[in-house]
């Protein structure tokens, strides 16, 4: 079979398999959904009445199959705690959290690709060990620290941003972008370290392979070993890597919003948890898993054009 | 003499490791210390001594209730290594059965757990903690186990890579042949061999759930009060960052030197044994 129709079978059983997991997680949990809403002094007759009314008394596939169909048109039925559609709830901070994901992860790219050629090709043991120090350093600040000494420093000693007063990027873009550059950064810095750490050893191994030796020998240049041999054949183990970064982020973002008191969609999934507004929690979860697996559907079809030699599954 | 030897690489000693080393075990005689000891009450109110900046009394100050931030950092960096440690321990011992198996024997439950480790892999486990904690409730021992679970995949696939290769060794063989059972090779003869990758994945395990366990509880939904932690002090000092920003700086130093630690001794081994 071919390589993409085999992936994508394999993308929608995965998706379907997330559904069931999420669905089924949210439907162990000890509380009545129907009792949550009215509260603790409504009556029985309400509260069956309630059950009726949302379906509850269906048996298990019945509601599965329900919950399906309703994702799939974005119907994630009403918030306990606001009362309104969790469709209308993620639209509104929809934009917000992808802003933050996007301006990080091209921070990530353009910092940590040229400091990660540089760091392969430090020659002396002392500058590897420095490097390793600099990206371990990286790695253990962790990221709602550094958003709050970014906050300190930037928003509240040098008054270079107002903390807490977010610009959505349609009204004014560069308000927008010379507010949300604080926080992609605070996700972006231990990603860094990570991607730095990772491209190192990938350049490195790749540079003490056989082709790069003939390469040398028939005298191509450095310059041209890098971009012409090293970097090609280097590109499939990053682009899986930067895929794992993607997911990271959008889990990053989750604690950064509370950092930075942006309404993205991460706050609203930890905001939910705490007041248990399961409805929002598993559209926030399923909506997360379908990204994270639509990424690595990507990247496995993107490996593939980039080296045809990757094997049939 | 094999202590000493561990320091060192080439013969010359090891700075990162070194380093490593030391801020670790500063910072875990610090929270073992402060367990049975700490200058003040952490918990004890003063209102007289609201917000009052680092001084020889308060080395780091006190914070909104005039706690001492030096005693609630010894005692909340205490809680993060207890979560850490126990989140590592789980997931090393889920980890190295799972992976012990599935990598001696293979076959069919091979295959499929390897498939149920990679979707679990390819999901942020903060997520997962999150949903967990939606689940279950917040708590400290929520915390752990749901970390704890989410730990297993990286160690089972580690262990796993790792019997891959060594089961094939002539040592096995050997043994198989004077008649050690499946359990006596898997878990004394090979598993020994792993140390040193095992060792890595410990190091940056331990790393990974002390990050976690500060995220969690920064977003209220870790450890709950009246346990100090270092991420629930992080998110009590965020409002008065401006005011009193050593309430903030102390126990984000403490993670900062603490995980940095763990994460320069996990460097050397990692990288020959193929990494994690």
């Amino acid at each position: 079979m071919r390589y993409w129709i085999k992936k994508t079978i394999a993308f929608l059983a995965t998706l379907l398999v997330a559904a069931f997991l999420t669905f089924l997680a949210f439907e162990v949990i000890p509380s009545d959904a129907a009792l949550s809403r009215l509260g603790m002094d409504a009556t029985e007759e309400e509260v069956a009445a309630l059950r009726e009314q949302m379906g509850l008394n269906h048996p298990l596939p019945v509601r599965y199959g329900k919950f399906l169909l309703g994702a799939v048109r974005g119907d994630f039925g009403e918030s306990t705690q606001y009362g309104v559609p969790v469709s209308s709830l993620l639209r509104a901070r929809f934009g917000v959290t992808v802003g933050l994901a996007l301006l990080s992860f091209l921070l990530i790219v353009g910092i940590s690709v040229p400091l990660g050629i540089f760091a392969a090709r430090a020659k002396t043991k002392t500058g590897e060990g420095f490097a390793a120090f600099l990206t371990q350093t990286m790695m253990a600040v962790p990221p709602f620290f550094l958003g709050m000494l970014i906050t300190l420093l930037f928003g509240i000693v040098l008054r270079w941003f107002t903390p807490g007063a977010y610009v959505p990027a349609g009204e004014d873009f560069f308000g927008f972008l010379s507010f949300m550059i604080f926080p992609a950064f605070a996700v972006a810095v231990p990603k860094i370290g990570m991607t730095v750490r990772f491209l190192q050893s990938s350049l490195k191994e790749q540079m003490q392979s056989d082709y790069v030796r003939t390469a040398k020998s028939k005298g191509c240049g450095r310059r041209r070993v890098l971009w012409k041999h090293v970097l090609k054949n280097a590109l499939v183990p990053v682009v899986t890597f930067l895929t794992m970064v993607i997911a990271e982020i959008l889990a990053g973002s989750i604690v950064i919003e509370q950092v930075f008191n942006l309404s993205g969609i991460g706050r609203l999934l930890s905001v939910s948890i705490s007041a248990r507004d399961y409805p929002v929690v598993r559209a926030i979860v399923l909506y997360i898993t379908a990204v994270v697996v639509l990424l690595n559907y990507g990247a496995d079809l993107l490996c593939r054009y980039l080296d045809p030699r990757i094997k049939e599954l | 003499m094999g202590f000493v030897r561990w320091f060192k690489k080439d013969g010359k000693w090891n700075i990162n490791r070194i380093t490593g080393g030391a801020f670790i075990c500063a910072a875990l005689v610090f929270s073992l210390v402060g367990c049975f000891y700490t200058p003040y009450d952490p918990n004890a109110i003063n209102g007289e001594l609201k917000n009052t900046a680092p001084s020889l009394a308060h080395l780091f100050g006190t914070d909104n209730f005039g706690r001492d931030v030096f005693s609630r950092v010894m005692k909340g960096a205490g809680t993060t290594f207890l979560v850490g440690l126990s989140v590592v321990t789980a997931g090393a011992v889920g980890g190295c059965l799972l992976g012990a198996f599935t990598g001696y024997f293979g076959g069919k439950a091979d295959l499929i757990l390897m498939r149920v480790n990679d979707a679990i892999a390819a999901i942020p486990s903060i997520l997962l903690a999150l949903v967990f904690v939606g689940v279950f409730g917040s708590g400290t021992v929520q915390l752990i186990a749901a970390l704890g679970i989410l730990f297993i995949p990286s160690f089972a696939r580690v262990v796993r890579s790792g019997f891959l290769v060594q089961k094939e060794l002539d040592y096995v063989k050997n043994a198989r042949l004077m008649g050690a059972g499946h359990l006596r090779i898997m878990f004394v003869h090979i598993l020994p061999n792993l140390k040193s990758s095992l060792f890595s994945a410990l190091a940056i395990g331990f790393n990974n759930a002390v990050l976690s366990e500060a995220a969690m509880s920064y977003l209220s939904l870790g450890v709950q009060l009246p346990d100090a932690s270092l991420g629930r002090m992080l998110s009590e000092a965020q409002p008065y960052l401006f005011r009193a920003p050593w309430n903030a700086v102390a126990p984000g130093l403490m993670i900062l030197f603490s995980v940095l630690g763990a994460g320069l001794l996990s460097l050397e081994g990692g990288e020959k044994s193929g990494g994690v």
